[in-house]
């Protein structure tokens, strides 16, 4: 299970998230429900303790769904109501003393902005605007002197753009215009250079120089020709999984083993400790 | 050349209409119509204009967000500083119109310079906001 984490910003400033999720809460569940894209959500529970306030939200799917299957039985479907559908399960814990949040990340399920929109537009005629901003790593360098091979990079740049270098030899608005135009339609160079297989074999260059190089190309994506750039290092003891380290906007993230229940859901419990274990592991970690 | 042409095509039409003035010499029309209509219209370009010049700082296009970081920006915001310059000199050449008498038509030199002024004044308008409609018409 993948876990992310997020820091929360609300216009207007002053808006009270841990308020907002007692509210919904304390409403029946029939009454939590929103739609989006044609797709039910709400917060299913809320939990709070020690400070810290545990949620987990569903996503309805309506639409069509799953088939129930053995290895030994045909598939046959699911005896659902009218009113019910598939529930895609996401657990979040907010932290209401420091603005963290940190979600839980499932595929299937809601995302970051689809919950943060849920928040913020629960209430009718109340205007106010709720976004997860993802936080940072600011230790992508420390993680990557510490990992072990490089085994994969993979670079996306994009054709160049408009510089000054243009304004040399073309000082013209009209030739700004055409070029622009022609670049934002241009096609990126996606470059991927692995190693060869074998847990010995790895990439012999410098991942350090390259964050280096990527970074002067500026953090701003949208004007970098850098579209992205990322490395596959295999884990410093080579039993672990590799980990793909995003050089320009390496989020925090985390990921923890979890073993489904006999219904083939991650108990909600579980996913609520794994939560709690990551954000105490990640504030030890910023202090 | 296209740079020359681009920089300085809306002075070269205005000296062009103001020659062909001189050499054509129609009558100036009589009365103050004409002053207070060309005054009027120039003063509306201002406008737009200084609303203009907010909106190429404040716009956040990809394409605005990459001309800001080039030489380019200074260069657009020259074309709409001489927009808004040459509009504002046409509503002092307009306005001087009035001081002279209004039953007989104004003299010739005074004819050439408000044809001047006022194709000035369109020619530069035109090329900042036909660049501006440009630029926000790409819009990825």
């Amino acid at each position: 299970m993948k876990i992310h984490l997020y820091q929360i910003q609300s216009t207007p400033d002053d808006f009270d998230l841990a308020a907002r999720l007692r509210l919904i809460a304390a409403d029946d569940l029939e009454h939590r429900n929103r739609t989006r894209d044609g797709e039910g959500i709400r917060l299913e529970t809320m939990y709070e303790d020690s400070g810290l306030m545990y949620c987990d939200f569903i996503k309805i799917r309506t639409e069509h769904g799953p088939a129930k299957v053995g290895f030994n039985t045909p598939a046959e479907g699911f005896e659902l109501e009218t009113d019910e559908g598939f529930g895609e399960e996401t657990a979040m814990l907010y932290d209401p003393g420091r603005g963290y949040v940190v979600l839980q990340y499932n595929h299937h399920g809601c995302r970051d902005n689809a919950i943060a929109d849920y928040l913020a537009g629960y209430l009718h005629g109340h205007f106010c605007f709720l976004s997860f901003n993802p936080v940072l790593d600011r230790d992508v360098r420390s993680k990557i002197q510490s990992s072990g091979l490089l085994k994969k990079l993979t670079l996306s740049v994009a054709a160049r753009d408009l510089s000054d270098d243009d304004y040399a030899g073309n000082p013209t608005i009209g030739y700004a215009i055409q070029s622009l135009g022609r670049n934002l339609d241009a096609e990126k160079v996606e470059i991927t250079i692995s190693a060869g297989r074998g847990k010995e074999k790895g990439l012999q260059f410098s991942a350090l120089n390259l964050l280096k190089w990527v970074r002067t190309f500026g953090r701003d994506t949208r004007i970098s020709p850098v579209k992205s750039a990322k490395v596959t290092v295999q884990a410093e003891n080579g039993n672990a999984a590799s980990i793909v380290l995003d050089l320009l906007e390496q989020r925090m993230v985390a990921e923890i083993e979890l073993q489904p229940g006999d219904d083939k859901r991650y108990p909600r419990d579980n996913r609520w400790r794994a939560l709690h274990a990551v954000h105490d592991h990640w504030l030890s970690e910023m202090t | 050349m296209k740079t020359f042409y681009e920089r300085y095509y809306p002075y070269l039409f205005a000296v062009l209409a103001g020659v062909a003035y001189a050499v054509f010499s129609p009558a100036f029309p009589k009365g103050d119509e004409i002053l207070s209509s060309s005054i009027t219209v120039a003063a509306i370009f201002t406008g737009f204009l200084a609303t203009t010049k907010s909106m190429a700082i404040s716009l956040d296009t990809p394409a605005m967000v990459r001309l800001r970081s080039t030489q380019y920006f200074d260069l657009l915001i020259r074309y709409l500083k001489e927009a808004i310059n040459v509009s504002l000199l046409s509503v002092v050449v307009g306005v001087g119109g009035f001081f002279f008498d209004a039953s007989s038509p104004r003299p010739l030199w005074y004819g050439a310079l408000w044809s001047f002024f006022m194709v000035s004044t369109f020619f530069t308008f035109t090329r900042v906001t036909n660049a501006l409609l440009k630029l926000m018409a790409l819009r990825r």
